[in-house]
């Protein structure tokens, strides 16, 4: 029975969206630290096969049931959560010394990924708190 | 969850704005330093630093973060100044103690290959970025502080 609680798809969703922008920060915050090393070139996580993965899971798991999975292909795992996405390159111009990071851009992605995380986290936690809520509800 | 991770990366990228700060500082100090610390003459050079990927102490992983790997001295030609009557002028003793020397460096003052311009606009840019990287260790610690909400 706790396996459907918190199998319950949007907590598995928010989760994912979490999990993914935790490691999707650590690209941005890379590209932001390296804007200075010569032939650097800017790496993320795309942000629209991940959508994809997600809304093809949640649909598979509406049709068979059971927990979300998260297809891919690739090598990046992050930590415990199926997720399988290859970084690609985000890079802008490629400048005299072989960098191509746009610090712009990357400074308005890391603020914007952060807001997704801290959105998802925020219903995440409303969610738990249901939950709480339920389970401390007195029986009459 | 990778977050500290993160932080670990904008830290390396302030250690490494904040060593090349003091290399600009050093530069522009040193802008009119005609002798070397042994007091021979040899004009100082500009000093470059070179930035490397990956910052295995901090971040753990030679992809994430940004090291300081080498200083290296510019080799752009200094600024010869005809003034044969100044104390630091290249005198033919000078060719046996610097061999860098040539005679055709009699009687010049050479000062060193600092630019001001170029050194402000090398300071402007380490300033930004040191900027961006406070930033992401800020945004990363909101991010933490709302993951901590589940909690409860």
């Amino acid at each position: 029975m706790f396996d459907r609680i918190f199998e319950n798809t949007s907590i598995s969703v928010l989760a994912e969206v979490m999990s993914f922008a935790g490691l999707r920060q650590k690209f941005i915050a890379n590209n932001i630290a390296n804007v200075d090393t010569p032939g650097f070139k800017a790496l993320d996580l795309p942000e629209a096969e991940f959508r994809k993965m997600l809304r093809e899971a949640v649909e598979s798991k509406r049709a068979l049931g059971g927990p979300l999975r998260l297809g891919g292909s690739g090598n990046v795992r992050a930590d415990g959560f199926g997720l399988e996405l290859l970084p690609i390159r985000s890079g802008g111009h490629v400048r005299v010394d072989g960098n191509d990071v746009s610090m712009d851009l990357e400074l308005a992605k890391i603020s914007k990924n952060a807001m997704e995380f801290q959105l998802a986290a925020r219903i995440l936690a409303s969610r738990f708190r249901f939950l709480s809520q339920a389970v401390r509800e007195r029986v009459r | 969850m990778g977050l500290f991770g993160t932080v670990d990366v904008a830290a390396s990228a302030l250690q490494a704005e904040r060593l090349r700060m003091t290399l600009i500082a050093n530069n522009l100090a040193n802008a009119e330093t005609t002798r070397d610390a042994d007091g021979i003459l040899r004009a100082y050079r500009r000093k470059i630093p070179v930035f490397s990927l990956g910052a295995p102490e901090l971040t753990g992983d030679r992809r994430f973060g940004v090291t300081l790997a080498d200083i290296v001295e510019s080799g752009a030609a200094l600024r010869r100044v005809w003034d044969p009557d100044h104390p630091d002028a290249v005198t033919p003793d000078d060719l046996r103690t610097n061999p860098e020397l040539t005679s055709d460096d009699i009687g010049f003052v050479l000062y060193p290959n600092v630019d001001l311009p170029t050194e402000m606009v090398d300071m402007i840019e380490a300033s930004r970025v040191y900027q961006a990287n406070i930033q992401v260790v800020a945004i990363t610690r909101a991010m933490v502080r709302s993951a901590l909400e589940l909690l409860g």
